[in-house]
């Protein structure tokens, strides 16, 4: 029996596969911001907005970065990009809206 | 999976070939036999490093001779062969083969691709995949989990994602910056807004007017708080050139004050006639002090004479002491004429008595009387000679007297001379010094007359520069009162610039301010007007992107915390999940359960079960031997593709039991086609390999199939094949012949 409990509690195989330890902290992450008091309305938006879809592209964009050169500066590049992707510019009819505002 | 080692000139083999089993394969042999050698030779070949020689070069069996190593291996389906040498053209032979094929040429080259190949750096090999003789001690000291912890790095890519780790927080701080960047920007944004909502409130409708107006207001108010300045500064300069006159009159004042006294002209001329009698005196005791020096002279010279002169001589100018001496020269003629008597008659006395005496009577003739030519009879001859002889004493007598008048005579009139002689001496001796006290106290006169005189000059010079000081302030003042007027106007003159200088600096401030306000207004409304001509983007705008830069940033966190997070999961994951396999084994070893192993302080391993935990080194040694070899299984199998152990005298510290359970774990723990685990020990006394021959012989213990193969030159140490159930065991017997040729593998 306590065999058995000692064989539960080790690691499991998942503790050496990057991509679910990443998901798993990175689901503890946003667990962790949803409950934090945010000190700004911007932030209080942006965690509002955080959702499911949010967390799962990071994670995909973690495993593409994971076979991607180990060149900072090109990560950078991918991670802004992939920032953009999740976080677009307001768009020009956007801005023509706030001027007609 | 290990295949074949060849050395050759290496340690104890001059040539020798071995080619291993699959599995499980156990040295045996006595101290010397080469057991470490094959084990040594394997990690050079892979590494290109010594591990229990300090130096590569004594691994030469015969010095000069080259040295050569080969080790081949099998990773998969693919067979790969490594060379080293120690000799410069050993060394040019150093190469990696696979399939025929050269992988890599050189040392370094050589030592990179193994590394690439197995998967495992060279120090992590040499400290972790082979266990030297003596290991345990050494690894609970300085366990390796640093090398350990490395080597996880590279087997699980945390390098790369610790790189990703780095962008991530490189873009969440880019992010971050270009947030607060735009903050800043809809800050200023909402700070235009209002002024210009407050400029217009304030400016009206047409601001460039009243721009105007103030210009003309500034220009104006430069201009009057120019002239109040300048009639500032004027006044301060009369102020000035006031004080300064008012001080340089009291400052002559009280010059005059201390200079004053007589009439300047009254008082030099009597120093000047004082001056002039101070040298008529000097002058006269110059003359004096002359007059005096020449009569010095006079009687010195008088003096010499006089000490040179004889005291007889004296007699010529001394008449007293001439008529001493004429009477002592007229006693001294009577005395000398009374001698020449005596002497003439004594003479004659003589005369006679010789006659007399040398005429004695010789009975022929008698003597006669030389004068009288009388003969002279004997008695009267006796008679005469009788009176000649008291005559002649008498005689002598009178002569002697004389001579004695005479001496007596000669020396008072010397003595009488001497002693004149000497009051003359005495007298001139005191006129001397009479004469030189009187010149020394005429020089002192004249030294007290000097300094008179000189202090007469003195005061002849102060009176002097008096009177021409005074005419000096005398024409200062004249010239200061010319200057300015009127003396005794100036307090009341002073006192009204000073109040016109204050009323010009309270008109110069006012112009200030005056000048300070309309300033402001004026850059305010340019302030104003050039914010009026700005085009700026509309707060509105600058929200929504202030809002995307904020969900970009929250995103950007937290893929940066969970890559954090990721890096440290894996590591404590990994390290947990070697330490895991390790407690099994050790479970399955000792017995004890449940086991879970924690790294303690300094990185060292903890047992820890239900009842204890425990340190490495709370251990029995054959415990930790068993631990150590257990951990080196796991982690050589774990890390790395080569699949192999190297453990020299693994079972050192066991005893039977022990030793049979670990050979049984590590051989349980050996994949079945592939892996290796290479085990030397003694044959004899208590060590490991006696009993894991023991254990071959034992009954229902695992067989290993197929046949070792090895070839031995004639020189090298021979060795037993031994097949048991438990393992393949390699028994080097030195006393046993060695075979003539070696066997195919």
């Amino acid at each position: 029996m306590e065999m058995q409990s000692v064989r539960h509690r080790a690691p499991a195989v998942d503790a050496v596969r990057p991509v679910s330890v990443f998901r798993a902290a990175l689901l503890a992450a946003a667990t962790e911001q949803r409950k934090s008091r945010a000190r700004s309305p911007e932030r209080v938006a942006a965690v509002s907005r955080l959702c499911d879809a949010d967390l799962g592209m990071l994670v995909s964009e973690f495993e593409a970065l994971l076979a991607e050169s180990a060149e900072v500066s090109r990560l950078v590049e991918r991670l802004h990009a992939a920032l953009a992707r999740l976080a677009p510019e307001p768009r020009a009819e956007e801005e023509a809206d706030v001027d007609a505002d | 999976m290990l295949t074949r080692i060849s050395v050759r000139n290496w340690r104890a083999f001059d040539t020798a070939d071995l080619a291993l089993r699959p599995g499980l394969n156990v040295l045996l042999g006595p101290n010397g036999a080469g057991k470490t050698s094959w084990l040594e030779a394997v990690a050079f070949a892979l590494t290109g490093a010594p591990v229990v020689l300090p130096n590569a070069r004594l691994f030469a069996r015969a010095a000069g001779q080259p040295v050569q190593v080969r080790v081949e291996f099998q990773l998969g389906e693919r067979t790969y062969g490594v060379t080293r040498g120690l000799t410069a053209q050993a060394r040019g032979q150093v190469a990696l083969e696979c399939g025929g094929r050269r992988l890599a040429e050189g040392a370094e080259a050589v030592t990179a691709a193994i590394e690439r190949e197995l998967g495992v750096p060279p120090e992590f090999l040499l400290r972790v995949l082979y266990m030297p003789e003596g290991d345990v001690y050494r690894f609970l000291e300085k366990p390796p989990l640093a090398a350990i912890d490395a080597h996880l790095q590279r087997v699980f890519g945390l390098e790369q994602i610790a790189q990703i780790h780095v962008a991530a927080t490189r873009v969440r701080q880019e992010v971050k910056r270009e947030r607060d960047s735009l903050a800043s920007l809809a800050e200023q944004a909402l700070q235009r807004a209002q002024v210009l909502a407050e400029g217009r409130a304030r400016w009206g409708d047409d601001p460039f007017t009243q721009q105007a107006e103030l210009r003309k207001a500034r220009e104006r108010l430069k201009a009057e708080l120019e002239a109040a300045s300048a009639r500032r500064r004027e006044l301060q300069e009369q102020a000035h050139r006031l004080q300064q006159t008012a001080q340089a009159l009291e400052r002559l004042a009280r010059e005059e004050a201390a200079l004053a006294g007589d009439d300047p002209d009254e008082a030099v001329q009597r120093a000047r006639q004082q001056v002039v009698e101070r040298e008529q005196a000097e002058q006269q005791l110059a003359q004096q002090l002359a007059d005096l020096r020449a009569a010095q002279r006079l009687l010195a010279d008088e003096g010499t004479k006089l000490r040179r002169r004889a005291p007889l001589d004296l007699a010529a100018d001394d008449p007293e002491l001439r008529a001493q001496r004429d009477a002592v020269e007229t006693v001294l003629r009577e005395i000398d004429a009374a001698l020449a008597r005596a002497s003439a008659e004594l003479q004659g006395v003589r005369d006679s008595s010789a006659f007399l005496t040398t005429q004695p009577p010789d009975g022929a003739t008698e003597p006669v009387c030389p004068v009288c030519r009388q003969a002279l009879p004997e008695p009267l001859r006796q008679r005469i000679l009788a009176e000649n002889a008291a005559r002649e004493r008498q005689l002598r007598e009178e002569i002697a007297r004389l001579r004695a008048r005479r001496v007596a005579a000669r020396t008072g009139l010397e003595r009488a001379a001497a002693a004149l002689h000497e009051r003359l001496l005495a007298a001139q001796d005191a006129r001397e010094r009479q004469t030189a006290d009187a010149i020394v106290a005429l020089e002192s006169q004249q030294h007290a007359a000097s300094q008179a005189r000189n202090e007469a000059e003195r005061q002849y010079r102060a009176a002097l520069e008096r009177r021409r000081r005074l005419g000096e302030l005398a024409a200062q003042r004249a010239e200061l009162l010319a200057a300015s007027g009127d003396s005794a106007d100036l307090p009341a003159r002073t006192a009204a610039v000073r109040q016109a200088l204050g009323e010009a600096q309270q008109e110069e401030a006012r112009r200030t301010q005056e000048l300070r306000q309309v300033q402001e207004q004026l850059a305010t409304l340019d302030g104003y007007l050039q914010l009026l001509a700005m085009e700026g983007q509309p707060p509105q705008l600058l929200e929504r992107r202030r809002l995307v830069l904020a969900r970009r940033e929250l995103l950007a966190e937290l893929f940066a915390a969970a890559v954090q997070a990721t890096i440290d999961r894996v590591r404590a994951g990994a390290l947990a999940a070697a330490y895991d396999e390790v407690a099994r084994a050790w479970e399955r070893f000792s017995g004890w359960a449940p086991v879970r192993l924690e790294a303690g302080a300094k990185g060292k391993l903890a047992v820890h079960t239900a009842a204890r935990a425990l340190e490495l080194a709370q251990l029995s040694g054959g415990e930790r031997a068993a631990f150590l070899v257990l951990l080196h299984a796991h982690l050589g199998r774990h890390f790395g593709r080569g699949g192999f152990l190297l453990l020299d005298e693994p079972l050192e510290h066991l005893d039977a039991d022990s030793g049979q359970r670990l050979l049984e774990l590590l051989r349980a723990r050996l994949p079945r086609r592939r892996a290796d685990a290479g085990g030397v020990g003694h044959g004899r006394g208590r060590g490991g390999a006696s009993r894991a021959r023991r254990h071959g012989r034992a009954p229902g213990a695992p067989a290993l199939a197929g046949r070792a193969a090895l070839g031995l030159t004639p020189h090298a140490p021979c060795a037993r094949e031994i097949d048991t159930p438990a393992g393949w065991l390699l028994d080097f017997q030195p006393e046993v012949e060695a075979p003539q040729t070696g066997k195919p593998g």
